[in-house]
């Protein structure tokens, strides 16, 4: 019997265990807010906005006086960890063993698990939030209206439509710089959305069509030898090599 | 309309896979819902290497005659399975299902809750990330519209598998037109599929409990979340990579030999996905070299035979697109060997001596600082650090023994490609490549926390 209660702790003490771990990590919060000079609910609320900065290549949390967040938690999973060792220490006889014989290492392990449960309560904020700005960004018939690429998306459609989907090959002029960004992912998505009209020479074959992107008064620049066949705007148009 | 009639499209992989899957292991049987999840994987690996090999043939509709093949492979593995039904066994057991109590509920919440996300976000939103538009994306549209892979040669990045282009062209076409957010519909669907292959083979290594913690804790990174739902290889390449991994540690907890054969699979189609897979090829089989060397009960011919079939399986399957690489893609890039992206291990350059010292340094720092510093983790990389001190576990689970080797290859050999070569520039100046190169291996680090923190009923694991 001993051996089971001993593998299954009661559900009440754990729960005063649970209280503890996080009052204490309570106070390592108050204090450092303090010594930061911020006021509590204002670092949590940034927290909570912050926690989910989306990105393919690394999410960064957000520095607090120059340290990056995990910093402090790490500072709080410490004097959790040290708390709660010294009071199980002190009330050894009161409380079950299997809590007041637990090394420090266990109780180090309890309290990150404790620390990742908020962390996913805050990212979860993160994530409500980034759902909203993503849905919002990504709207409409075509998907792309309130977003970065809808530039590229609606010029390049108009061509496409123009063109009637014809795999051709074609001269990209622009004044963009489109060996950095913003230009270079604007090049780059603008090629994709225009594909199966192709200007990065993916068909080795002759450059039939003179495509302009975001080239100021292209009317003008139009190459000898073709003939504007679809203009956008003034600077987006189209040129087809004349036979 | 449309998007439910990709769904529909991608119940032939998952049929045809599953149906393959299930053939393999006709005799001991895995639960239904581990046999889909690695049947996703199966059958959509089978497809883009059909096409592949389709290449070499002059055809005008390719990626229709692809489903054409598949639906006959489903059939004729349908068939198989009907003859051979009365040779059936028990299921293999994969202990007793988690308990539904209080904090089983509230992390099977917390998981429905992140994969609703995921599916909303991965259904709802187009392609937008920069690799996708500029490659990935791209080259799936080149494959889309031409049906075969004669101007690949003429793109950057020419070299690269071409398992998702592929997968996303077959879906376009399958589904009647580009659509750039139905293409993407893949994505979630093998971060769905590996959850259930971890939450699996988790339950066999350890219980109920930490099956279903494992996988909360899988989907407490921010990082893996954000790329279920974008169109990025690294989470496919997760897929592949781990489940071939755990596949392995169940062949070598409980003796099932399909395991072993189905690993073999998995560590072949690994190699499709990026170019680390290759790498990756490498460390399987040299882990499956290290568990029959160390392993006591089979004898030396049965030992060589194994390793025989999971390697000649594994680096077959990798020879397919290997060879067409070779014969059909760089003969004809007008000069890839001036071409700066292309990757070749003979232009890797070696830098040894005090400044490479100064560079592992670094490179040791970037990794700390991106395991235990950035919001991609929580907190998962400290929490298996503070486990991986239960110096008790180790010495009980063989098994976990066998994960931290693999590990250990993994972080040695990305040490030294960062350090002592010229891609070390991608860690020190870029935070391009690491994250991405931790995702392929990051439910292993949860699977190996999960292990160490179980404790087995009995003394040391019979293992």
């Amino acid at each position: 019997m001993s051996s089971v209660r001993q593998t299954s702790p009661s559900i009440s003490f754990a729960s005063i265990y649970l209280v503890v771990v996080l009052t204490i990590l309570t106070i390592a919060y108050l204090v450092l807010c303090h010594i930061g000079g911020f006021a509590p609910g204002d670092i949590l609320r940034i927290i909570a906005e912050t926690s989910f900065v989306a990105h393919q290549n690394i999410i960064f949390y957000i520095n607090i006086n120059r340290y990056p967040l995990p910093s402090y938690l790490y500072i709080g999973i410490l004097a959790a960890t040290f708390g709660v060792g010294l009071l199980t220490k002190v009330f050894a006889g009161r409380i079950p063993p299997q809590y007041s014989d637990r090394s420090l290492f266990s109780h180090l392990r309890y309290v990150i698990v404790v620390m990742i449960v908020l962390i996913n309560i805050m990212q979860l904020l993160g994530i409500n939030t980034f759902w909203q700005n993503l849905g919002g960004m990504f709207t409409g018939p075509g998907k792309y209206e309130n977003s970065p690429l809808a530039r590229p998306k609606r010029v390049a459609q108009a061509y496409r439509d123009a063109l009637r989907d014809q795999p051709l090959s074609g001269i990209f002029a622009s004044d963009m710089n489109i060996d950095e960004d913003p230009g270079m992912l604007e090049h780059r998505s603008f090629a994709y959305f225009l594909y199966p009209v192709d200007i990065r020479n993916v068909y080795n074959q002759e450059r039939t069509v003179w495509v302009a992107y975001e080239l100021r008064d292209s009317a003008s620049k139009v190459p000898e030898g073709f003939k504007i066949f679809y203009q956008y705007d003034e600077n987006n148009l189209i040129a087809i090599k004349q036979p | 309309m449309s998007t439910f009639l990709v769904f529909l499209l991608l119940l032939l992989p998952l049929t045809v896979g599953s149906l393959l899957v299930s053939w393999f292991s006709r005799r001991n049987p895995l639960p239904l819902p581990l046999t889909m999840a690695l049947g996703f994987g199966a059958g959509t690996g089978v497809l883009t290497h059909l096409f592949v090999i389709l290449n070499y043939i002059e055809l005008p509709h390719r990626l229709a005659m692809v489903t054409v093949l598949l639906g006959c492979l489903g059939v004729l593995l349908a068939w198989l399975m009907f003859v051979n039904r009365n040779d059936r066994r028990p299921p293999i057991s994969f202990g007793p299902r988690p308990r539904p109590d209080i904090i089983n509920i509230s992390l099977g919440l917390f998981i429905l809750y992140l994969l609703s996300f995921i599916f909303w976000n991965g259904y709802s939103t187009p392609i937008h990330s920069w690799d996708t538009l500029s490659t990935m994306g791209f080259k799936a549209k080149i494959i889309y519209y031409s049906q075969f892979l004669d101007y690949i040669p003429r793109f950057g990045k020419f070299d690269y598998p071409l398992h998702l282009p592929t997968l996303m062209a077959w879906t376009a076409h399958g589904s009647g037109g580009w659509d750039d957010t139905l293409v993407k519909i893949i994505f979630p669907l093998y971060c769905l599929a590996f959850s259930v292959v971890l939450f699996y083979t988790l339950r066999m290594l350890t219980n109920g409990r930490w099956a279903v913690a494992g996988v909360a804790l899988l989907f407490s990174s921010g990082f893996f979340v954000y790329h279920a739902t974008i169109a990025y290889r690294d989470m496919t390449m997760m897929y592949f990579n781990c489940s071939c991994i755990l596949l392995i540690l169940l062949w070598q907890k409980s003796d099932y030999r399909i395991a072993l054969s189905l690993a073999a699979l998995f560590s072949g189609f690994t190699t499709f996905i990026k170019l680390e897979g290759f790498g990756y090829l490498g460390m399987h089989n040299m882990l499956v070299l290290a568990i029959l060397t160390f392993d006591r009960k089979l004898t030396l011919p049965e030992k060589f035979r194994r390793q025989l079939i999971f390697s000649v399986v594994s680096i077959g399957i990798y020879a397919v697109f290997a060879v067409f690489k070779k014969t059909q893609i760089l003969p004809n890039v007008p000069d890839w060997r001036v071409v700066a992206t292309h990757f070749d291990l003979n232009r890797v350059s070696v830098s040894l001596g005090v400044e490479s010292l100064q560079r592992v340094n670094v490179v040791i720092q970037r990794y700390l600082e991106n395991m235990f510093l950035s919001g991609n983790w929580n907190l998962i990389w400290a929490l298996f650090a503070a486990s991986c001190l239960r110096l008790e576990r180790w010495a009980q689970s063989a098994t976990l023994r066998y994960l931290i080797l693999y590990l250990t290859m993994y972080f040695g050999i990305y040490l030294a490609a960062y350090s002592l070569t010229q891609h070390y520039y991608w860690v020190a100046d870029k935070y391009d490549v690491m994250s991405r190169s931790l995702l392929h291996i990051w439910p292993l680090i949860i699977a190996a926390t999960c292990i160490l923190n179980h404790q087995p009923p009995s003394a040391p694991d019979a293992d």
